[in-house]
């Protein structure tokens, strides 16, 4: 009782002389945080996946197996570029084929267990006479960019009389006019859209006379929407005759157009005049009627000037004013995005001209930085810098801090596509072949190689060189049996490198291993080219060179029953080998023999030699007959051929 | 004239057989007056004299192993207390199982497991080796596609391949 009277008179002193006593260290602050006001931070507003993409950021491509949408079994791994392709394809077509039985038989699909309703997974709609159509139904359809359903039910609704309202025309036309009247390839092709190459030929493709026109020609107020949209779609492809009358037009009738179709028409001043300064006037012209229309620039228009300008490259002004417009368009408050460095490169960075050092300045600005794509043309940049830093500047560390910008964040997914994603690992692949010394090199091959890399011919012909420069030659196996994952095995001129390459090898006691392998790849390269099928349209031939590459190589490291099988082939089949084995070899091989006291193989070397003219055959006939005794048939063979005195100088 | 047999098995079941007689072809007509009490045979498969039945091990297994030597060949939360649409996921499981082995002609070497998982089915099966691994591919993207088109619901397969039948066979009997 006397406890609960003492805590009952005053609990809350008692309680803070308490807590102070236990935070004494926290005394000062605590008397601070008292007089402070505690401010509650706002709900920062959550994706539904929020939490699924922050674990995902703590993850990164593992680059020690294939990609993730490859199927995970061995059999089902590719190995070279072009397996990758056929598999993603392949998968793509199975479900491309899924699709069409569906909706050929959509009665069968039209149960619906699933709640809520999932439309993807419901047969596609087709629209028809007896179909019940709305205006409702056809904004529906331009919501979903479906371009060719949108056309169909409006053509339906025309010929049933439906009443359609303006607004629903002017969004038509928006789709058409964007569209072309085609339907874009379905977004659920991914592996298609990332396979496909984007570069379309720059010539006109807008369908005159088609239903845009038709439909601008049907509105009863052509608004500066129609306008803008019409002149759009048709400078998009490069229909700019009629684009450039439509803007005449709108000048004359005093009709204002938006920021984007002036950035449209910008974008295709090289197509309306011939000589560099015309066309920059054009562009000049362009802007100043934009800026007297009171429309204030955006990205968009910064961009499409740099790309206009990027056409007139070659203009001894054009790397100035491409300065200039940036700084202009800075102190109006608009960022360049990376689109915008694209085109700076493709200005600066020439081939017949002065080194620049912009990209090193625009990686300054950029680095650490995580760009969305703002622009089509982002995803050129990073292509576009690799191939800069291996090209224009041949620096291993710009192309470093590049590829360190691509990896942080997102900006991965700015690569584009397949295509560009390739040349970009092509050059920074090339790039550090050629400045890094081989074990270093082989490092970045190892881990870039075979999964997010596979190099082409090309490239694996620079590896190559690159180890025969540095005698590095305990890659070779490696590089051999990567080189058959590849199926680069049916290039000849890679193949002739790969032996060239395995003459230089001296065989000493520390690395028999290393020497009894460089001759197991000697025999492979026998083997594959022996077993090709004889139907093959470009099968890899012979030639004399790779014939004695190959018995060098064979011969010194000491695997001289298989040199004797390949000698034998090539003065049976000499027909079937262009050119000559050269001298060397056939002395290496002559050496062998003699110290193998093989005469019957030093007799079909000395044939051949004559055979090939080599003046030193000779020579070697003497020391055939100096080092070994000759029996009687050797003799007549020889003297056959040669004559009776070279045979009696030797002695 | 019918003739009544009593027969007493060992499992203490009695059953009559009625019948004209015994060396005749008669129809011989049987009722049983305790529980019907036959051996089992589900799942068991018979002994050959030469040893050469190939068996899996889900097949050398016999059911009463499942839980101590064997695994289910459908996991789903329906059995549950409160688990949801019983009888329609059995019936779709029949259809992925046919739709499997239909699809991927000769291939399976072992049953389909068939899980669901939150709103997805995974399917998983050992493949042999016999066709191209783009045509596999093609099968696979096919299967996945339409089965979620059919189940309306994501379906996932994680096939395992294997280069030859004999791979899977446990023991010979």
């Amino acid at each position: 009782n006397m406890a609960g009277t003492l805590l009952g008179r005053k609990p809350v002193k008692l309680l803070q002389r308490f807590l102070k006593s236990t935070f004494c260290h926290d005394v000062a602050s605590s008397s601070q945080l008292s007089s402070e006001k505690i401010v509650i931070p706002n709900r920062i507003p959550r994706s539904p996946t929020a939490i699924l993409e922050a674990l995902a950021s703590t993850v990164s491509r593992d680059s020690s197996g294939p990609h993730y949408k490859y199927h995970d079994d061995p059999y089902l791994t590719p190995g070279s570029n072009l397996s990758k392709r056929v598999f993603s394809l392949s998968k793509e077509a199975g479900r491309k084929a899924a699709r069409w039985i569906r909706d050929e038989n959509a009665a069968f699909f039209t149960h619906r267990p699933d709640d809520p309703f999932i439309e993807a997974f419901f047969p596609k709609m087709t629209y028809n006479e007896e179909s019940n159509l709305s205006e409702e139904t056809l904004r529906e359809l331009i919501q979903k960019c479906s371009v060719s359903d949108a056309i169909t039910v409006y053509q339906l609704s025309q010929s049933k009389g439906i009443e359609l309202s303006d607004n629903v025309y002017q969004e038509l036309l928006e789709l058409v006019a964007y569209y072309n009247c085609e339907d874009p390839l379905d977004e659920d092709w991914v592996e298609e859209r990332w396979y496909r190459q984007g570069v379309t030929a720059v010539r006109n493709t807008w369908k005159d006379n088609g239903l845009a026109e038709e439909l601008f020609k049907s509105l009863s107020t052509k608004g500066s929407a129609a306008y803008g949209a019409l002149i759009r779609g048709m400078a998009q492809y490069y229909q700019v005759d009629r684009a450039w009358q439509l803007y005449q037009e709108c000048k004359e009738k005093n009709i204002p157009l938006d920021a984007g179709t002036y950035n449209s028409l910008i974008r295709v001043a090289s197509f309306l005049r011939d000589s560099f300064d015309l066309r920059w006037q054009l562009v000049k012209e362009l802007l100043t009627s934009m800026a007297e229309s009171g429309v204030s620039p955006n990205l968009g228009t910064l961009n499409c000037t740099l790309e206009a300008l990027s056409q007139v490259a070659t203009w001894r002004q054009a790397k100035q004013l491409s300065l200039q417009v940036i700084a202009e368009f800075k102190s109006l408050g608009i960022q360049p995005c990376l689109a915008t460095y694209y085109f700076l490169l493709t200005i600066h960075c020439r081939e017949r001209g002065p080194i620049s050092r912009i990209l090193i300045d625009i990686l300054d600005h950029i680095e650490g930085k995580q760009f969305e794509i703002e622009d089509p043309k982002d995803t050129f940049f990073f292509v576009t810098a690799m191939d800069v830093s291996r090209n224009h500047l041949q620096s291993l560390e710009v192309a470093q801090r590049v590829d360190k910008l691509l990896h942080t964040g997102n900006n991965y997914c700015l690569i584009g596509d397949s295509f560009k994603e390739s040349i970009y690992y092509r050059h920074y692949f090339a790039l550090a072949c050629s400045t890094l010394i081989i074990e270093d090199f082989m490092e970045i091959y190892n881990d870039l190689v075979p999964h997010i890399y596979t190099p082409e011919p090309g490239v694996m012909e620079e590896v190559m060189k690159a180890i025969s420069t540095h005698e590095a030659f305990e890659y070779l196996p490696q590089l051999w049996s990567d080189m058959i994952v590849f199926e680069h095995t049916s290039r000849d001129r890679l193949l002739s490198l790969v032996l060239s390459v395995l003459t230089k090898y001296q065989p000493s006691e520390e690395n028999k291993q290393l020497t009894k392998q460089l001759a197991t790849i000697a025999w492979d390269v026998w083997t594959r080219v022996q077993e090709q099928d004889e139907t093959r349209h470009n099968k890899v031939s012979w030639n004399g060179l790779m014939i004695g590459d190959l018995l060098t190589t064979l011969v010194q490291c000491g695997e001289y029953d298989k040199s004797l099988i390949v000698m034998k082939e090539a003065t049976t089949n000499a027909h079937k080998i262009l050119g000559y084995i050269p001298v060397n070899a056939l002395q290496i091989l002559n050496n062998a023999a003699i110290e193998k006291e093989d005469a019957e193989t030093c007799v079909s070397v000395a044939m051949y030699g004559l055979d090939a003219g080599h003046q030193e055959t000779g020579e070697m006939v003497k020391q055939l007959q100096s080092k070994l005794n000759l029996s009687l048939e050797h003799q007549a063979k020889l003297s056959s051929a040669f004559g009776t005195e070279l045979l009696n100088d030797s002695s | 004239m019918t003739a009544v047999y009593m027969t007493q098995s060992w499992r203490a079941c009695s059953s009559l057989r009625l019948g004209h007689s015994l060396f005749s072809n008669g129809l011989l007509r049987g009722l049983h007056t305790t529980q019907a009490a036959h051996k089992a045979q589900a799942g068991r498969y018979r002994v050959t004299r030469n040893r050469s039945k190939p068996l899996t091990y889900e097949m050398a297994n016999q059911p009463c192993q499942i839980a101590h030597r064997k695994s289910w060949n459908s996991w789903n939360t329906t059995s549950l207390y409160e688990g949801l649409r019983e009888p329609e996921t059995v019936v779709d499981d029949i259809f992925i199982r046919k739709f499997m082995t239909g699809t991927w002609h000769n291939l399976f070497v072992s049953e389909v497991i068939i899980k669901r998982q939150h709103n997805m089915i995974r399917i998983a099966g050992i493949v042999q080796r016999k066709i191209a691994a783009r045509k596999m591919y093609f099968l696979i993207g096919y299967c996945e596609e339409l089965l979620s088109y059919w189940l309306k619901c994501p379906v996932k397969l994680e096939l395992q391949t294997v280069p030859d039948k004999k791979d899977v066979v446990y023991k010979y009997i």
